[in-house]
């Protein structure tokens, strides 16, 4: 979640952005929950054009397509383009800003001019005023429905994605964000250790020539493992820089952060403000609905609040990512009580 | 079931905890309290902005054990008007955004 508001932020990075898309929708949907009777036609308008565009960009994401994924892609633009024009008004240029105060320098002389003569009472004065403010409002936006426009190359670009992918495949292989990364490898740590003085030629040597080692050892690793005839002095050098491949990582759920204050159906009880007669009960409920008939906890509340209890604060998740098979993001649901979580309020997540 | 969340369903985290049996070998469960909630409007999602939105209960009972295998990961809400009734942001990941809709 952002920590500003989004005027206060001057140049938004990729992953901020990214980051703020996530919560947008629901944020805006929060946001425009009450319209009142003029703005209800404006406030759907504008949440269905947010969808939309959001769920293509989401869309675009994917790794992998069937017809169906990128008939929404050519359709969501498309409705998109149908809806924007409720945008318009924040489409203002500089150019078209400077046109608005001009017309309204101009005519502001005039009307004052013309409501002095007209209006004696100060009541009569103010409701000229507001009409004349209304009026106002609807030439500026008069203006700008005329001149504003969406008419830019990356917001015409979505329209061909569908196309792009029957022709070149997923999106994302053509991200760009790869060779800002390799920018790091490739520039950066070359930069550093040359003398500055133009650097370039050793930039490229240096990044050559670590490569080249890695294609090296690459290969050699390779020869050894399909039992090759190497020199004895490769094979010791092999052995001392290579790591023995590590057992594939075991997924599954882990609870951590152990409090050491509760011990029993009692400590448990006042950790959580919560009866031990009300946690017997739970307990019993939940060994009648989810255990089988021989492993269940006896429903005896004297043996159940004899049972060891050790409470913890963290449980980690395990999640399949989106179209991986074997690829796992670690989610770590958080549970603190009534405590501070790093000097913050609690943290209770939802699940 | 649930509507759109197709059987799952959202709640509040409470107590993470381990719980021994010894009767049982020294079995151990581990197991979460949690304080369920409620899909509004049959889960459907809402036609405008597409979000399906949850309640607490108005159930008495304060909070469930459950098994913290049936925990599939976290859920983030947007709180709505007061602290009983949110939005599940089914856009905060491409996984959720495929299974809820």
């Amino acid at each position: 979640m952002p920590g500003k508001a989004y005027r206060e932020v001057t140049q938004w990075q990729e992953k901020e952005m990214r980051n703020l898309g996530r919560c947008l929708l629901g944020v805006l949907a929060v946001a425009l929950r009450q319209p009142d009777n003029s703005q209800i036609h404006p406030f759907k308008r504008a949440l269905t054009c947010v969808r939309l565009l959001y769920d293509f960009t989401m869309m675009a994401q994917y790794r992998s397509h069937t017809a169906e994924t990128i008939q929404y892609m050519e359709d969501h633009p498309e409705r998109f383009h149908e809806m924007k024009d409720i945008f318009l008004e924040f489409k203002v240029s500089k150019r078209m800003q400077a046109k608005a105060d001009e017309l309204r320098r101009e005519l502001r002389p005039q009307r004052t001019l013309l409501n002095q003569s007209v209006a004696k009472s100060t009541r009569k004065r103010r409701r000229i005023l507001e009409q004349d403010r209304e009026e106002e409002n609807d030439q500026r936006m008069a203006l700008i429905n005329a001149e504003s426009h969406f008419n830019f190359v990356k917001m015409h670009l979505i329209s061909h994605l569908g196309d792009h992918i029957y022709q070149f495949g997923n999106i994302p292989m053509f991200s760009t964000e790869y060779g800002d990364l390799a920018h790091k490898e490739q520039i950066k740590d070359g930069y550093r250790p040359s003398h500055t003085n133009n650097p370039a030629r050793q930039i490229l040597s240096s990044y050559g020539r670590q490569h080249a080692f890695r294609i090296r050892l690459l290969n050699l690793e390779f020869l050894q493992r399909s039992r090759a005839d190497l020199a004895a002095e490769v094979v010791e050098h092999l052995g001392e820089t290579l790591t023995a491949p590590s057992a594939p990582p075991v997924y599954c759920r882990m609870l951590k952060g152990h409090r050491k204050d509760v011990r029993g159906v009692a400590d448990f009880g006042r950790a959580l403000k919560v009866s031990p007669e009300t946690i017997c009960r739970e307990f019993i409920r939940y060994s009648r609905l989810s255990l089988l008939l021989g492993r269940r906890i006896l429903e005896d509340p004297a043996i159940l609040r004899s049972l060891p209890i050790e409470l913890l604060r963290q449980l980690k998740i395990p999640v399949l990512a989106f179209q991986e098979l074997n690829v796992y993001d670690i989610q770590r649901a958080r549970c603190i009580g009534d405590g501070l979580f790093r000097n913050q309020a609690s943290r209770n997540d939802s699940v | 079931m649930y509507g759109a969340l197709r059987g799952r369903l959202p709640a509040k985290l409470l107590a993470l905890f381990k719980i021994r049996d010894y009767r049982h070998q020294e079995k151990v469960y581990r197991l979460a309290g949690v304080q369920m909630m409620s899909v509004v409007n049959s889960g459907r999602p809402s036609e405008v902005h597409g979000l399906v939105t949850v309640q607490l209960r108005e159930d008495p009972r304060e909070w469930t054990i459950v098994d913290i295998g049936t925990i599939l990961g976290l859920a983030q809400l947007i709180p709505e008007t007061t602290d009983r009734r949110w939005i599940v942001n089914s856009r905060i990941d491409l996984r959720t955004f495929n299974e809820i809709y």
